[in-house]
């Protein structure tokens, strides 16, 4: 089965789940899109909170566009990030958070655009897609840098 | 004046059919149509030269798409191939190793990247993955030199209640054995190596060697270990890297009593001295020999 395939029925299965979940922006807040961003990694999680744990709403893919927003309160404060790590954003009908390191203001190299055959090769089922987007949740990740 | 128009082209025909001119022999007709004027006059209006440039247009965007297809065939370079692998090993493992379950934010990145500039490696990207399992207590998966994935077994820390500057060493010293690639030398085959950066197309995906080869991360990581000339290697420059820090220094060797107390009195972690042999030795190589006066 095509990765695309086991994808939309990952994003058929969490319908339900938005049903039930109460809408995630704040009330009182308005929304204006701050910019059209790239997912970055192999495969991730838009959650409904901004935490690492928070119910999963959909699984995207690496390249997938998602719409980032700030989100301003009725005493005029913009929120863009949230919990200093995580991004406001829209990804199809579902409204959530995503961690910011993970979006790319560009397109990138995806090795499974790349790779695509190879990839496909491997046979992933929704089990490893699955364990694959959570694994990216679960990494605590950092880079080392020259300091002035 | 139109009628005279109209009588003019009505007498046409009787001046063409004259009946006095002889009818027209087939050779002399030959003479007639002059096909090399005509040859002349097409290569005059670019026609040809437009053929062969649709022509080439037409193969070089064939080429480009047969090459697009092709592409779609390659097997990963070795740059490529590694972190990926690693992470197809933890996602295939992911009940085993135990690593997606809530954990504490103990922000041990930042703690190890502070040892990592400290000791001058920049650039360097890091993965930390905690389990909730001592399968693996810790381990460095082979990935290309610009990004490292760690394993750590929180119960591990837990029952040694480990410091993070301990922890930051214990990942150090994993940080020495992905770069000096004992694991990827163990994982990595004549077979694998020949197969990475080629392509496919035409041949069956070998998903075999893929299996196989993830196989090999198990063994290692749970039964085979690490040799103890490579664990040699890995204290003797963790010893030469520590030095000039005295403090550090020490802090290493009691974490490795630590651990070498742990192995011989927890049979939880009887299998350590197995895969890293061994902390005992590790003290005897760290410890000043005693001299003879």
């Amino acid at each position: 089965m095509s990765k695309k395939i086991i994808l939309s029925m990952m994003l058929i299965f969490s319908f339900n789940l938005l049903a039930q979940t109460s809408a995630p922006a704040a009330t009182g807040m308005t929304k204006t899109l701050v910019a059209v961003k790239y997912f970055s990694q192999m495969m991730g999680n838009v959650h409904q909170n901004a935490s690492r744990y928070s119910q999963v709403l959909t699984t995207i893919s690496c390249n997938h566009p998602v719409k980032v927003y700030k989100e301003t309160s009725k005493d005029g404060k913009e929120f863009v990030l949230y919990g200093d790590n995580w991004n406001f954003v829209t990804v199809g009908p579902y409204d959530g958070y995503i961690m910011a390191q993970y979006l790319s203001d560009k397109k990138v190299t995806c090795f499974e655009e790349e790779y695509s055959k190879f990839f496909d090769g491997l046979n992933l089922d929704i089990n490893d897609l699955y364990y694959w987007a959570r694994l990216y949740d679960q990494y605590v990740q950092d880079k080392s840098k020259v300091r002035q | 004046m139109k009628t005279l128009l109209l009588l003019s082209f009505l007498s046409l025909p009787a001046f063409c059919a004259d009946p006095v001119a002889a009818p027209a022999k087939p050779e002399e007709g030959k003479d007639l149509i002059d096909f090399s004027s005509i040859k002349d006059l097409i290569k005059k209006d670019g026609l040809e030269d437009e053929l062969k440039k649709k022509e080439t247009e037409k193969r070089v965007l064939m080429d480009k798409k047969k090459l697009q297809d092709s592409k779609k065939y390659n097997v990963p370079t070795s740059d490529d191939f590694w972190n990926i692998f690693s992470e197809l090993w933890l996602v295939k493992n992911a009940t085993v190793l135990k690593w997606d379950f809530h954990k504490p934010e103990f922000e041990l990145e930042k703690s190890f990247i502070t040892m990592l500039e400290t000791q001058g490696h920049y650039e360097k990207k890091i993965k930390i993955l905690l389990l909730d399992s001592t399968e693996v207590i810790h381990a460095a998966l082979p990935t290309n030199d610009k990004e490292y994935i760690f394993l750590l077994s929180l119960p591990f820390i837990r029952t040694l209640d480990l410091s993070k500057v301990e922890i930051s060493l214990i990942l150090f010293e994993d940080f020495i054995r992905a770069k000096n690639g004992y694991m990827k030398n163990y994982v990595n085959s004549k077979e694998l190596e020949a197969y990475l950066g080629t392509n496919f197309l035409g041949k069956p995906f070998n998903k075999k060697l893929i299996d196989d080869h993830l196989k090999k991360y198990n063994t290692v990581l749970m039964e085979k270990g690490f040799s103890f000339q490579e664990q040699f290697e890995t204290t003797t420059e963790m010893d030469k890297l520590l030095k000039p820090d005295l403090k550090m220094w020490n802090t290493y060797l009691t974490l490795l009593e630590k651990i070498d107390n742990l192995t011989k009195t927890n049979t939880l972690y009887k299998k350590y001295s197995q895969i890293y042999p061994s902390p005992e030795l590790q003290l005897n190589w760290l410890r000043p020999k005693p001299t003879r006066f």
